[in-house]
Formats: C-alpha cells, sequence, structure tokens
C-alpha cells in the first residue's frame, strides 16, 4: 500500500493549532461556567462523566 | 457559580457525579481518623467543573507508623479494596515506604480509584501543609492549593496537564494569589509554558 507523503513540520503546526484551538474553547467554558448557576453546569458535567 | 472563596476554605454545592461520590466517600474515611491528606491530579479541575473523567485520583498522605497505617488499611476495607495487593503489611512496606503507590477501588471494582502515595519530599509536604478545605455539599475534603496545582499542571506539561491548568486559572484568577503563583512557575521554571499558554 503507498503511504501519503507526510510533511512533519506542517502536522506539528497544526497539532500546535489545535491545542491553541482547544485552550480557547477552555477558557470559554471556564467564563460560562463562571455565569452559570452550579446545578446548571454540574448537571452538564454528571451527564458527561456518568 | 455560586463559591465561596476564601483563604481557608472553598465552599460550594454541585449535581455530584460518580467521581465526586467516590471521592467524598473515601476522603470521610480519613477525615474519620485524622489523617492528614491532599488530593493533588486532575480530580481539582473536575471537581470545579472541568468537563472530564479520570480513571484514578492522585492522594498524598502524612507518613505515619504501621500501626495507624492498619487502622487506615481496616476502615477502608468495610467499603473500599486494594487493588495492588491484600496485606496490609505488603502495602506498608514494600510499597508506600518505598515511595510506591497502592491504590483502592470501591468494592468489586477496578476503576475509579484512588492512588495513594505517602509525602516524599518537600513540595508534597508543603502541599498537605498548605492544603486547601473545601465543602462540596457539606462534605470536607483537602485540596491541593491552586497556585500550586496551576505551576505543577503545567509542569508536568501534557496537552491534558496544561487544558486543566488553563482552567483552573481562567476560573478562579481574580481570587488567586499571584505572587505565590509566579513564585511557583519561577520555582518550577516554567514561566515560558504560563506566559505562552494561560496569560
Amino acid at each position: 500500500m503507498n503511504l501519503p507523503n507526510i510533511d512533519l513540520k506542517e502536522l506539528k503546526k497544526q497539532k500546535e493549532e489545535n491545542f491553541k484551538d482547544r485552550l480557547k474553547f477552555i477558557e470559554m467554558y471556564a467564563e460560562w461556567l463562571k455565569k452559570s448557576p452550579n446545578k446548571k453546569w454540574s448537571s452538564e458535567q454528571e451527564n458527561i462523566i456518568d | 457559580m455560586d463559591i465561596t472563596f476564601t483563604n481557608q476554605k472553598i465552599i460550594f454545592e454541585k449535581e455530584l457525579n460518580s467521581l465526586d461520590r467516590f471521592v467524598i466517600d473515601f476522603t470521610a474515611v480519613l477525615n474519620k481518623l485524622n489523617i492528614k491528606y491532599v488530593i493533588v491530579s486532575g480530580y481539582v479541575s473536575i471537581l470545579f467543573g472541568r468537563n472530564r473523567s479520570s480513571e484514578d485520583i492522585d492522594l498524598f498522605i502524612e507518613k505515619m507508623q504501621f500501626t495507624q497505617f492498619t487502622k487506615l488499611w481496616e476502615e477502608l476495607n468495610k467499603g473500599f479494596e486494594c487493588i495492588i495487593t491484600s496485606k496490609a503489611e505488603a502495602a506498608y512496606t514494600d510499597y508506600l515506604t518505598n515511595n510506591l503507590a497502592i491504590r483502592f477501588a470501591r468494592k468489586g471494582k477496578f476503576i475509579p480509584n484512588m492512588e495513594i502515595k505517602f509525602t516524599k519530599n518537600g513540595l508534597d509536604e508543603w502541599a498537605i501543609e498548605n492544603s486547601k478545605e473545601v465543602l462540596i455539599n457539606n462534605h470536607k475534603l483537602f485540596i491541593s492549593s491552586i497556585e500550586l496545582q496551576i505551576a505543577f499542571k503545567l509542569y508536568l506539561g501534557s496537552e491534558k496537564d496544561i487544558e486543566d491548568a488553563k482552567y483552573l486559572y481562567v476560573l478562579f484568577k481574580e481570587k488567586l494569589d499571584n505572587e505565590l503563583l509566579m513564585s511557583f512557575n519561577r520555582k518550577l521554571n516554567i514561566s515560558s509554558v504560563f506566559n505562552r499558554y494561560l496569560k
């Protein structure tokens, strides 16, 4: 089977960009949580964990 | 987020998930026996709303003699079991006093489990001495100071760890002791990581 060309520098750059995107989302989520009632965010957390 | 955050305590209420209940039930045993401990893992960010689960929770306990450890072992074995060894002496002698962890899960289960170690260095001891009391739905437990938790997560440096650090920093930045946080950043040599990802 022929493998595709892989540009490792490009992949590394994409990985870093994805990571920064996730950090931006975490920041948005934390800011939302700060403004939300505890019952609301913790019910959503319970759905994910359980 | 409705939370009371003082120098001594963090007080809040939430809908408890299964990980919360596991931690509360386990630390209730430590509280009952007046054993000093501190929770240091990713659970600290999960406790405050981070949306991920974990197979285990990391906890340091104060060093103790075997007689005291036996009391802890007997009490824990009422609702939990050690998944590493079934013998108290092996747990103490082969693992804990050799700076190796033992793990406890609920009886018949494997995850989640509580990974327990004795404190082994100045940083672990500082974490216990300066732990933060949390009252969650009136249940008491002790976590690492948020400043140390953030800095140490950055030191560990995996993407998941940096995400946990970011989450705690954004959530609590107005309430943190910034001088303490910066001091830990310098001591752990991660100021550049902090500036790159958290600022």
